[in-house]
C-alpha cells in the first residue's frame, strides 16, 4: 500500500525576528509584539518526512489536510508546531510528528538568519492502490521488470517553477493505472506497458488538476510535460505595512506585493506612503511628499540608504525606481534615528531586492505614462538585475489640449542594474547602479506671443538627472563586531532654460561613504558606529537678463543689465553617528531604549572666494524608546533634534560667505501601539516640532553684497497620527489612517513692526501664518479582497482638510507691465478651500499561461466624481475667482507580463 | 518659510478654470488701458500734459479719472500713497468759493495732478526731482508714479472702481524717449484710413496689425552707470488688443509677430476694438476703431 502525504508552504511568513528564546515543544509560540525585520530569504524545505497514513482513515477512505503553524529557528529547525485548520485527530497527529522531524534552511533578514512562523499544509489523499488493494505488488515488478518509455517534467503554470513530490497517475489503455511520483526537480519517469495511449493526470492541493492523453510506445522513450496551474499565485504574497523594530520609534515599512496593489498607486508602491499617517495629500494626485507639516524639500529620500534628490519622476506620478525591483518601503515621518540626518522632515528610504531567482524573469509593464522592463536571474555567482523605463505620457498630453495655445512636454527614463554575490563565504559584496532623467518643455509656436517681455519668448526647458552607483560589503568580523561598507559615486546635472532669458546649469558630482560597524558585546547592549560623509563639488553657469540691483530696485521702466556669472567649488560634510540599543531589562524586549547622537558639519567653497560660502556645524542628539506594558500593548517615544542644510540655491553667493546655519528641528513624539484583537492592530501618537533659524529671504537685501537669505524664520507643527491596520485574513487587508495637524510659520518674529509697504497679514509682517499645505484632518481608508482566481478588488477613501489660501479683494493695475496686482485685506492663508473626498477603485487579475503570467489592472480614481479645489483661479484684475479642481473621473489601465526562461 | 514646487498639470487646470472667467482681452466693465504723457520722459521742472484711455460699456460712462502724482520717496508697491482724507476732501468740495482756492491748494499739496474730464491732469516736475541721484545717474534718471482712480457714473461696490498706477520716468538724458505712434492700421494686411470701418460676417476672422510712424520705435544710447559703457539699443514695444466681442488668438503681440486674429463673434453686432502699444520705456499710444459683423 502506498499513502501519499501532499504538503506545500503556504500564505504568509509570519516573521519573529529577533526572538531569542530557543523554544522545546512544550514552549508556547511567541507572544512577541516586537515587530519583524522584512525577510530577505525565506526558509526551504531541506527533508522532507513522509507520514503514515492512519490506518482508521485509510479503512474509512478518508482524506484531508491539516494547517500547520510551524516555527523554524535560526539554525533551520521545527522549534514549535501548532495545528491552525484539523483535519481529524489522527491525521493531526500524524502530521505534526513527521513535521517535527523537517529541516529546513534558515530563513534571513537583514541581520542575519532568524526565527520565523509559516503555515504549512500537510494533505493525505488515498491513492488508488489504497482503494483497489493488491496493486503494491505489480508496481514494483513493472517498474524491476520493464524499461521506463515515459518521462516528464511537472512545472508550476506561469512561473516555471519545478513541483516535487507531486504525484502522477497513468490509466494505461487496458485499464491498469501506474502511479509515480516527482522527484526533488520535479522530473518523473515510469514504465508503461502495455504501450498505446494513455491518460495521464496529475492531482495536487491548491492546483488545478492537469489530465493529458498521450500515445506511448514501447521502443521508444516519450517525453511529456505536466503543467499545473496555480489556484491563487497571490498566496504567496507578503504582508504588506509593519514596524520594524529599530530607532526609528515611528518607522513603516511596505513591501511591494501588498501595497501595489492600492489604488491610485499606478503600480507604484512609493505612492502608497500618501495613504499611510503622517502624509498629507498632494495636489492633483502627485506623489509630492508632505511630511508632518514639512516642505517637501525638507523630507529625505534614499535608495538603499543613498540620499538622492528626487524620489518622482517629474510631475510627481511615477518613483524612479523600477517596482519590481523594490523589496520594501521604509517610510519614517519623524523620530527617526542617527543614521539619517541633514533633513527636518520625514524620511523615505527604498530598498531594493536582495534575492536573485535561479531561472531567469524577465518583466515589461505598460501603462499611459511609461513602460519599462526588468530581466533577473544569475550568471555563475552573481545575481543580476537591470531595468529601464521611459515615458510616453508627451504623445497623450496633447489629447487634452487641443484648445490651449501652448505645449507641455514631460518626457523621463530612468534605469537599474544590480548584482551581487552568491556565494561569498563570509559576508556580501553587491553593486547598484541607477539613475534617471527628467526632461520638461513648454512653449508656445513661434509666432506667438509669450507674455510682453521680449527677453522671455523663448520656450521653457528643464532637465534635471542623477545618476549613482554604489557597492555595498558587509562582513561579520568576529561574535561580537560586524561591518558594513557602502562607498558611492554620483552625479546630478540640471539644467533650466525660461524663454532664452534666464540660463541655468549646474553639475555636481558627489562621493559619498557610509560606513557602520555593529558591536554586541552582550544580549543587553549594542552599539552602532558610523558615519555618513559626503564629498562633492560643484559647477554652475547662469545668465540672466537683469542684475541683481535690477531686481532689488524693480522699475519696468528701467533699463535691464544682463549677467553672466559662474561658481565653482567643492564642499565636504563628515557627520558621524552613534547608536545604542540598551535592554535595561532581564526580559530584553520588555524595555528597549535607544539613545543617539549624530554630528553633522560641512564647509562649502567657491574657488573664487576666499571665506568658505558656508560653515557649519552642529550636535544632534536623539532618544528613543519602547516599553512593552503588556503582550499587546507597547509604549514608545522619542525625542530629538533635527539639522538641515540650506537649499543648493540659497548657499552661493558672489561676494563672501552666505553667513548661514543649518535649519533645526526639536521633535517629540509618544505613542501607543495596541493589539485590538489578532491580526487587527492599532498605533497612535502625538507629535510636536519646533522649528528654528529657518532660512528666509532677507528683506533688506539690495545688491549682490548683500545677504540674500537668513536664519531668521521659526516654526511650530503638531498633532495626532493614528493607523488601525487589518493583516491579510481570509484575503482581506486593510487600513484607516487619520492625521489630525497644524503646521505654522513666521518667517520675520523678532521684526520690530511690519515693514510700510507689507500687505497685511501676509508673511513679510512677520505674524504667525498657516503653513501652505497645512492640511487638519487628513482621513485615509483601504480596502482590498482577493478573490479567487487571482481576481482583486481594492478600494480607498480620502477626506481631507482644503488647504489653506489667501482670498484677495481685487486687483490694482501696473499699467507699465499691463498686469494686475492682487491685494488682500484678510490675513496670509486666513481662509481655506472646500474639503477634499475621493473614492479611487481597483480591479485586478493575473492571467497565467505556460511560460508567463499577464498582470492587468484597471484604476478608477475619483469614481464618485467629486469637484475638489485644489487652487483658485483669478481673473485678469482679481474680480473674479474659480476653482481649479483636482483629477476628475479618471480610469487608468496597464499591465505587466513575467516571463520565466 | 514659502518655496514652491513644480506641479506639472497645474497650467492646463489654471488655463481652464481661467477661459470660464472675463478675460483681459474682454471690453465688457470699465477700464483705464493707457495713458500717455507729453513730454514723454521730463525734465525737473518740465510741465507735462497727461491723458488716459478709458473704456465704458455701452449705457455707462466714466464720471471721473482722479490724477495723483509722487516721487519715488513717497511710493510704496502700489504707487503713490494717498491719504484718505484727501479723497475725502476731493467728494466734498466747498461752497464757498473762498474756501475752494485753499481746498484745491491743498489738493495739490497732496499729489493731485487733476481729474479728467472737468480738469485735465498736468504735472510740474519739481526740481529736486533727481536730487537723491548722483551726477552719473540723472542721465538714466529714475521713475516717478502717477495713480489713477477711475469712477463709473454708477458705484455697486469697490470692484467697480479701476485702480492703477504708472510710472513717469524723469531724467536728464539728452535724447529722451518719446512715445510710440501708431500710424495706421493694417486689416487682412491692407492700410485702413482712420475712420474706416471693416466688415466682417459672423465667425469670420481677420488679421489685424498696426504700422508706426517712421523713427517713432527708437534707436537710443544707453550708458550703463556702473561701468560707464554705451551701446546703443532699439525699442521693443508690444501691442496689447481689446474687443467688445469676439475673440482674439492672442491678446499680446510683439515684434517681429505684431499680427494678431480676430474671431468674429457669432451674432451681428458692431464691436470696438482697441490696441495699445508700449514701448516699454514709459511711452504709450493707441488706437480705437469698430469693425461691423453681419448685417449691424
Amino acid at each position: 500500500m502506498i499513502s501519499s502525504s501532499l504538503i506545500s508552504i503556504t500564505l504568509s511568513f509570519l516573521a519573529i525576528a529577533q526572538a531569542q528564546d530557543t523554544r522545546n515543544d512544550e514552549t508556547p509560540p511567541s507572544e512577541d509584539t516586537e515587530e519583524p525585520l522584512p525577510l530577505v530569504k525565506n526558509p526551504e524545505l531541506l527533508e522532507y518526512v513522509q507520514a503514515p497514513y492512519p490506518e482508521q482513515a485509510k479503512i474509512e477512505e478518508r482524506e484531508g489536510t491539516v494547517l500547520l503553524l510551524i516555527e523554524i529557528d535560526e539554525a533551520g529547525d521545527v522549534s514549535y508546531i501548532e495545528v491552525l485548520e484539523s483535519a481529524g485527530t489522527d491525521f493531526d497527529t500524524a502530521a505534526t510528528e513527521a513535521a517535527w522531524n523537517f529541516v529546513f534552511s534558515p530563513a534571513e533578514d537583514a541581520n542575519g538568519p532568524t526565527p520565523v512562523q509559516i503555515e504549512f499544509s500537510y494533505g493525505f489523499i488515498l491513492d488508488a492502490s489504497t482503494v483497489e488493494g493488491a496493486f503494491e505488488d505489480e508496481q514494483s515488478k513493472t517498474e524491476i521488470d520493464l524499461p521506463i518509455n515515459l518521462d516528464g517534467v511537472v512545472l508550476e503554470m506561469g512561473t516555471k517553477r519545478p513541483l516535487a513530490g507531486f504525484p502522477i497517475r497513468i490509466t494505461l489503455s487496458d485499464g491498469t493505472i501506474v502511479e509515480t511520483e516527482t522527484d526533488d526537480s520535479g522530473s518523473y519517469t515510469a514504465a508503461v506497458y502495455p504501450a498505446g495511449v494513455v491518460t495521464v493526470q496529475c492531482t495536487y492541493p491548491e492546483y488545478e488538476t492537469s489530465t493529458r492523453e498521450i500515445e506511448v510506445s514501447e521502443d521508444q522513450r516519450t517525453s511529456l510535460r505536466i503543467w499545473m496551474k496555480n489556484l491563487n499565485y497571490r498566496e504567496d504574497e507578503l504582508v504588506g505595512v509593519y514596524r520594524k523594530p529599530s530607532a526609528d520609534i515611528a518607522r513603516r515599512s511596505l513591501t511591494m506585493e501588498e501595497v501595489k496593489r492600492v489604488p491610485g498607486t499606478f503600480g507604484d508602491p512609493v505612492r502608497v506612503i500618501q495613504s499611510l499617517p503622517g502624509a498629507a495629500r498632494s495636489p492633483f494626485g502627485t506623489g509630492v511628499l508632505i511630511i508632518r507639516g514639512a516642505n517637501p524639500e525638507d523630507s529625505a529620500v534614499y535608495v538603499d540608504g543613498i540620499r538622492i534628490p528626487q524620489i518622482y519622476h517629474i510631475g510627481g506620478l511615477v518613483s524612479i525606481i523600477n517596482p519590481d525591483l523594490i523589496e520594501t518601503v521604509d517610510y519614517m515621518p519623524g523620530s527617526y534615528g542617527v543614521q539619517y540626518g541633514r533633513s527636518l522632515g520625514g524620511v523615505v528610504d527604498v530598498k531594493t531586492k536582495q534575492e536573485f531567482p535561479e531561472d531567469n524573469q524577465f518583466y515589461w509593464s505598460t501603462d499611459i505614462i511609461d513602460s519599462g522592463g526588468l530581466i533577473q536571474g544569475r550568471v555563475g555567482d552573481w545575481g543580476i538585475s537591470a531595468a529601464g523605463r521611459r515615458s510616453y505620457i508627451d504623445v497623450f498630453i496633447p489629447l487634452f489640449t487641443q484648445n490651449a495655445n501652448f505645449t507641455v512636454s514631460p518626457k523621463w527614463y530612468d534605469y537599474q542594474i544590480k548584482a551581487k554575490h552568491l556565494d561569498m563565504a563570509n559576508g556580501s559584496l553587491s553593486i547598484f547602479a541607477f539613475g534617471y532623467r527628467d526632461k520638461l518643455t513648454a512653449g508656445t509656436s513661434a509666432d506667438t506671443a509669450q507674455g510682453s517681455d521680449p527677453d522671455f519668448q523663448g520656450d521653457f526647458g528643464s532637465v534635471a538627472s542623477a545618476h549613482r552607483a554604489y557597492l555595498q560589503w558587509k562582513r561579520p568580523i568576529n561574535d561580537e563586531w560586524g561591518l558594513t561598507i557602502t562607498p558611492s559615486y554620483g552625479i546630478d546635472v540640471t539644467s533650466v532654460d525660461v524663454g532664452g532669458g534666464i540660463r541655468l546649469t549646474q553639475e555636481q558630482p558627489l562621493f559619498e561613504l557610509r560606513a557602520e560597524t555593529l558591536w554586541t558585546p552582550s544580549e543587553s547592549f549594542n552599539l552602532l558606529l558610523g558615519t555618513d560623509t559626503v564629498i562633492g563639488g560643484f559647477d554652475f553657469q547662469a545668465e540672466l537678463p537683469f542684475s541683481f540691483e535690477d531686481v532689488a530696485s524693480f522699475d519696468p521702466l528701467a533699463e535691464r543689465n544682463p549677467v553672466a556669472f559662474e561658481g565653482k567649488g567643492y564642499f565636504y560634510t563628515p557627520d558621524f553617528y552613534a547608536q545604542g540599543e540598551w535592554h535595561p531589562l532581564a526580559n530584553r524586549e520588555k524595555w528597549v531604549i535607544y539613545p543617539g547622537l549624530r554630528y553633522g558639519s560641512g564647509r562649502i567653497w567657491d574657488i573664487n572666494n576666499e571665506d568658505p560660502l558656508l560653515n557649519v556645524q552642529g550636535w544632534d542628539p536623539r532618544i528613543a524608546s519602547r516599553f512593552q506594558m503588556a503582550d499587546t500593548s507597547t509604549l514608545k517615544g522619542g525625542v530629538g533634534l533635527y539639522s538641515q542644510w540650506p537649499q543648493p540655491f540659497e548657499v552661493w553667493r558672489p561676494n563672501g560667505s552666505t553667513e548661514l546655519e543649518m535649519e533645526k528641528v526639536l521633535s517629540a513624539e509618544f505613542g501607543l501601539e495596541q493589539q485590538i484583537i489578532p491580526g487587527l492592530n492599532a498605533d497612535i501618537s502625538i507629535f510636536g516640532k519646533k522649528l528654528y533659524d529657518l532660512i528666509v529671504d532677507n528683506p533688506t537685501a539690495g545688491s549682490a553684497d548683500d545677504l540674500f537669505y537668513i536664519n531668521d524664520g521659526i516654526g511650530r507643527i503638531y498633532g495626532m497620527e493614528t493607523i488601525i491596520k487589518q493583516d491579510p485574513i481570509n484575503n482581506l487587508f486593510g487600513w484607516l489612517s487619520y492625521t489630525l495637524s497644524r503646521s505654522e510659520r513666521n518667517d520675520y518674529p523678532n521684526q520690530a513692526s511690519a515693514p510700510e509697504d507689507a500687505v497685511p497679514g501676509s508673511p513679510s509682517t512677520g505674524e504667525w501664518y498657516l503653513f501652505d499645505l497645512d492640511q487638519t484632518h487628513i482621513l485615509t481608508g483601504v480596502l482590498g479582497y482577493q478573490l479567487p482566481k487571482d481576481f482583486g478588488l481594492s478600494g480607498q477613501i480620502q477626506y481631507v482638510t482644503g488647504n489653506p489660501y489667501t482670498p484677495y479683494s481685487g486687483g490694482i493695475l501696473d499699467l507699465d507691465q499691463d498686469t494686475y496686482t492682487p491685494y488682500s485685506i484678510a490675513a496670509y492663508n486666513s481662509e481655506r478651500l472646500p474639503n477634499y473626498f475621493a473614492i479611487n477603485l481597483r480591479a485586478d487579475k493575473t492571467f497565467t499561461f505556460e511560460q508567463w503570467q499577464l498582470d492587468a489592472y484597471a484604476d478608477f480614481l475619483n469614481v464618485i466624481r467629486g469637484q475638489n479645489p485644489e487652487f483658485i483661479a483669478y481673473n485678469y484684475d482679481y474680480t473674479e475667482q474659480r476653482y481649479i479642481r483636482s483629477l476628475p473621473f479618471i480610469p487608468s489601465f496597464g499591465f505587466e507580463t513575467a516571463f520565466r526562461f | 518659510m514659502t518655496r514652491m514646487y513644480p506641479i506639472l498639470f497645474l497650467p492646463f487646470f489654471t488655463g481652464c478654470a481661467a477661459l470660464e472667467m472675463a478675460q483681459t482681452w474682454q471690453l465688457d466693465r470699465l477700464r483705464v488701458l493707457a495713458t500717455k504723457s507729453l513730454p514723454a520722459e521730463p525734465q525737473p521742472g518740465d510741465t507735462v500734459i497727461l491723458e488716459s484711455l478709458t473704456y465704458a460699456p455701452a449705457g455707462e460712462s466714466v464720471d471721473a479719472v482722479i490724477w495723483f502724482g509722487c516721487l519715488a520717496d513717497d511710493a510704496t508697491a502700489f504707487g503713490c500713497t494717498i491719504d484718505e482724507t484727501i479723497l475725502e476732501q476731493i467728494n466734498a468740495p466747498p461752497t464757498d468759493p473762498s474756501e475752494q482756492i485753499t481746498w484745491f491748494a491743498a489738493l495739490q499739496d497732496a499729489g493731485l495732478l487733476g481729474i479728467e474730464p472737468a480738469m485735465p491732469p498736468t504735472w510740474t516736475i519739481p526740481d529736486t526731482a533727481l536730487d537723491s541721484l548722483e551726477e552719473a545717474d540723472k542721465t538714466e534718471g529714475l521713475s516717478a508714479y502717477m495713480n489713477l482712480t477711475a469712477i463709473p457714473s454708477e458705484v455697486e461696490d469697490d470692484a467697480d472702481i479701476e485702480l492703477l498706477y504708472k510710472r513717469l520716468p524723469i531724467s536728464l538724458n539728452p535724447e529722451p524717449n518719446q512715445n510710440p505712434e501708431i500710424a495706421h492700421l493694417l486689416v487682412n494686411g491692407t492700410e485702413y484710413a482712420v475712420g474706416e470701418i471693416p466688415k466682417i460676417q459672423q465667425n469670420q476672422t481677420l488679421n489685424f496689425d498696426v504700422q508706426f510712424t517712421d523713427g517713432t520705435v527708437e534707436e537710443y544710447t544707453y550708458t550703463n552707470p556702473d561701468t560707464g559703457e554705451s551701446e546703443t539699443r532699439t525699442e521693443t514695444p508690444y501691442l496689447s488688443w481689446y474687443a467688445e466681442s469676439g475673440e482674439f488668438d492672442g491678446f499680446v503681440s510683439l515684434l517681429p509677430y505684431t499680427e494678431v486674429t480676430w474671431t468674429a463673434p457669432d451674432y451681428p453686432t458692431r464691436s470696438e476694438i482697441i490696441v495699445t502699444v508700449r514701448d516699454r520705456r514709459g511711452g504709450m499710444d493707441w488706437l480705437r476703431f469698430d469693425v461691423i459683423v453681419g448685417d449691424e
